[in-house]
């Protein structure tokens, strides 16, 4: 499966493309998304860095909070080390800034795991005061250690297909407002090179206070990542917790079960799994409610091996 | 009344027709049905001059899937000048007897499309001696609608927007070329005269890596590479392999595009199938799809066209339908036709990808409660009242 669609919402704001002839109509109610597409770059010899000259021309940009990065000319050959460094040579005409989706890409403008980012380290200085980050792909993808200075950061969103080695250790500093914390783990062959054990500390390092919503998402290892789940102490203050798109088998539907935190959480999402039916009765029988959709069956080879394929691969 | 002179093959088109004929009020004209095989003309066994009377309504059909339409078709496009058996995966009179039935083998295209061409023409020839009549759909504009490139250039000169057009590949060190060239990394690259998704890859490349997306299979047994077209989705990381698929297609009037990205609602990718009648926009099927090919007849659903017109806007929706009144226009001799439209990935624009001589078979779908047929019917009752001719 793949991404086939943009954002139509983002932070419960419609998302709304900043075309030529568009002007900030509600700096605080809608998200501007700036991004290319194929007849501006084709037809009209534009670059992502002319639209944003345009948003940057409008009056009301210094109000604007929220900002999606759509697509950029080359996208999935060409990183976005350049739209960091643009965004950071403009951040006081930016400084409404709150809100950020970096990537908001498609599977027909580029594979999910083709998405490079580099360093976007130089993001977390100029854009302090940041509530909401999201972004999407990973190659190459550098956060570096200066994420906590962020301190309002109450939602940070990675999705890829594969998590680079460095990101939990860089994650893992002290966000004390942060609520959500949603992390796509991906598969090894589209560069996942994180241990469960990074995870692990993330997760269980007391650095998110008033951490809510834990998801790790469309893992290939989604049984390890139940059994840390089972033995970790952070469940215990989450009210949500989001397991969906992995390769979760019964194995690691077991495990889970063993987390004695598990009754108190007010949801829990496994939706895309590879569970059994007596599994999926023992989670409906545990009284809390959980989403068991989209159950996945596994492509059989013919010596009896199982693949079993996560939902957003590339 | 008037007699509806089939010139095509017997199957499923013409068992839907002669049921619209029938039971529909605009086919009450109609004392019927005259079916004249391809077959039957390419070896003169039948002469349209002794077929066609006048007032005679005569519709040219598509070649579909008859094996051995397709063989002779073939033995048609054998060129008499012997330079030309030498380009690659040309077949002689011999190859062709030799031929069994092989489901989704690819074969000539260009001498295919020769044959084609070269039947169109004879038709043509003869239709002009016979007694006066009307035809829906003129073989000279079928013939360029077979020849996609040459649509891409027609509607780049009628200032409709296209995809932008690479050139011709003949073997991937083409592709290669081409892309470098152009500093193009993703394209999708056709064979001229197919039609729906047959032959065609979406090729992707970045510094370390390539992927093509393809219905077609490569097949190499004792030496010998075959290929076919299938109805699955295959991805190709493989260089090598990709190689060969590139210079297997190379044969058949291969053409490279850039990618168009498409639009996606409710998680699926889309495109728009929009027959226009008589010049007008009539039927739009919303066709979906999880892969890059959103044109794999049959297999993909049939979206929800309300909720993608909401999607789209109003503008964009009337830019398309404008778009495709304009296709309409190139093809004047053409009552109905089958416009391809992709919708760009953020609904803000849109090209047209492709018209179809054939593409009205659209089973089940109406507009304002008529079939395509119906239309089809309706608007040659229009035609010929203003044209003061007795329905």
């Amino acid at each position: 499966m793949t991404i086939n669609e943009h954002l139509i919402q983002f932070c419960g704001k419609p998302v709304v493309d900043f075309d030529t002839n568009k002007k900030i109509m509600d700096p605080q109610g809608e998200a501007i998304r700036i991004s290319l597409n194929y007849s501006e770059y084709e037809d009209d010899g534009l670059y992502w860095e002319d639209k944003l000259d345009r948003l940057l021309a409008d009056p009301l940009v210094e109000h604007l909070e929220s900002l999606v990065i759509g697509p950029w000319e080359d996208v999935g050959s060409q990183d976005t080390e350049f739209i960091v460094e643009l965004l950071v040579k403009y951040k006081d005409k930016l400084c409404g800034l709150r809100q950020m989706f970096f990537g908001d890409v498609i599977m027909e403008e580029s594979e999910c795991s083709w998405l490079d980012h580099g360093d976007i380290s130089e993001l977390w200085s100029a854009f302090p005061k940041l509530t909401h980050f999201a972004i999407r792909g990973a190659g190459g993808l550098t956060i570096g250690d200066g994420l906590g200075q962020c301190k309002d950061l109450r939602s940070f969103v990675l999705q890829c297909s594969g998590l680079p080695a460095d990101v939990p250790s860089d994650l893992a500093t002290k966000l004390p407002e942060l609520e959500h914390l949603e992390i796509w783990l991906g598969e090894e062959n589209y560069g996942a090179e994180y241990t469960i054990d990074s995870i692990d500390r993330l997760i269980n390092g007391d650095y998110f206070p008033k951490l809510r919503y834990l998801g790790l998402k469309n893992a290939e290892k989604a049984d390890e990542i139940a059994e840390l789940i089972a033995r970790s102490k952070v469940v215990s203050k989450l009210r949500v917790l989001d397991l969906s798109m992995g390769t979760l088998s019964d194995a690691g539907g077991e495990a889970l079960l063993k987390c004695p935190h598990l009754k108190n959480l007010d949801y829990l999402d496994l939706h895309y799994h590879f569970m059994s039916d007596d599994m999926i009765k023992k989670f409906l029988s545990l009284g809390i409610k959980v989403n068991l959709d989209d159950k996945q069956e596994g492509d059989r080879e013919e010596d009896g091996t199982i693949w079993r394929f996560i939902a957003v691969s590339e | 009344m008037r007699r509806l002179v089939w010139i095509g093959t017997e199957g499923r088109r013409l068992e839907l027709f002669r049921n619209t004929l029938e039971q529909s009020e605009y086919g009450q004209s109609f004392e019927g049905i005259i079916v004249v095989p391809f077959r039957g003309l390419i070896r003169g066994a039948i002469e349209l001059t002794d077929v066609i009377e006048r007032d005679d309504v005569v519709r040219i059909e598509s070649p579909g899937k008859d094996f051995e339409l397709e063989r002779d078709l073939l033995r048609l496009g054998i060129s008499s000048k012997k330079s030309d058996f030498d380009f690659p995966g040309a077949l002689s009179h011999d190859d062709i007897d030799a031929l069994t039935f092989e489901r989704g083998l690819i074969l000539s295209q260009p001498q295919w499309y020769r044959g084609w061409c070269r039947l169109l023409n004879l038709i043509d020839e003869k239709l002009k001696t016979c007694a006066p009549h009307i035809v829906m759909n003129s073989s000279a504009e079928i013939e360029t609608l077979f020849d996609k490139t040459k649509c891409l250039e027609l509607f780049r000169l009628a200032e409709i927007r296209t995809a932008k057009l690479l050139g011709p590949v003949h073997g991937f060190n083409d592709l290669v070329e081409i892309m470098d060239r152009n500093e193009c990394n993703r394209v999708f690259v056709k064979p001229a005269h197919s039609s729906s998704a047959s032959g065609i890859v979406a090729f992707e490349r970045s510094q370390n890596r390539q992927l093509a997306s393809t219905t077609v299979e490569v097949v190499s047994t004792g030496g010998k590479t075959s290929i076919y077209n299938t109805r699955r989705v295959r991805r190709i990381y493989d260089i090598q392999e990709i190689r060969t698929l590139i210079d297997r297609l190379g044969e058949h009037n291969l053409f490279a595009e850039k990618w168009y990205p498409k639009a996606g609602l409710n998680g699926k990718t889309f495109d728009l199938r929009v027959v226009t009648i008589g010049g007008e926009c009539r039927h739009v099927v919303v066709r979906e799809s999880l892969t890059p090919f959103t044109n794999l007849h049959l297999l993909n659903g049939r979206g929800q066209l309300q909720s993608v017109r909401k999607a789209m806007g109003e503008i964009l929706w009337n830019d398309v339908m404008d778009s495709c009144r304009r296709v309409a226009g190139v093809f004047p001799n053409c009552l109905y036709l089958g416009i391809d439209v992709l919708v760009s990935s953020d609904m803000r624009s849109h090209v047209v990808a492709e018209a179809n001589a054939f593409g009205d078979l659209l089973p089940g779908i109406l507009c304002d409660g008529l079939s395509t047929y119906e239309w089809e019917l309706k608007a040659m009752q229009h035609r010929l009242s203003k044209a003061g001719v007795n329905a």
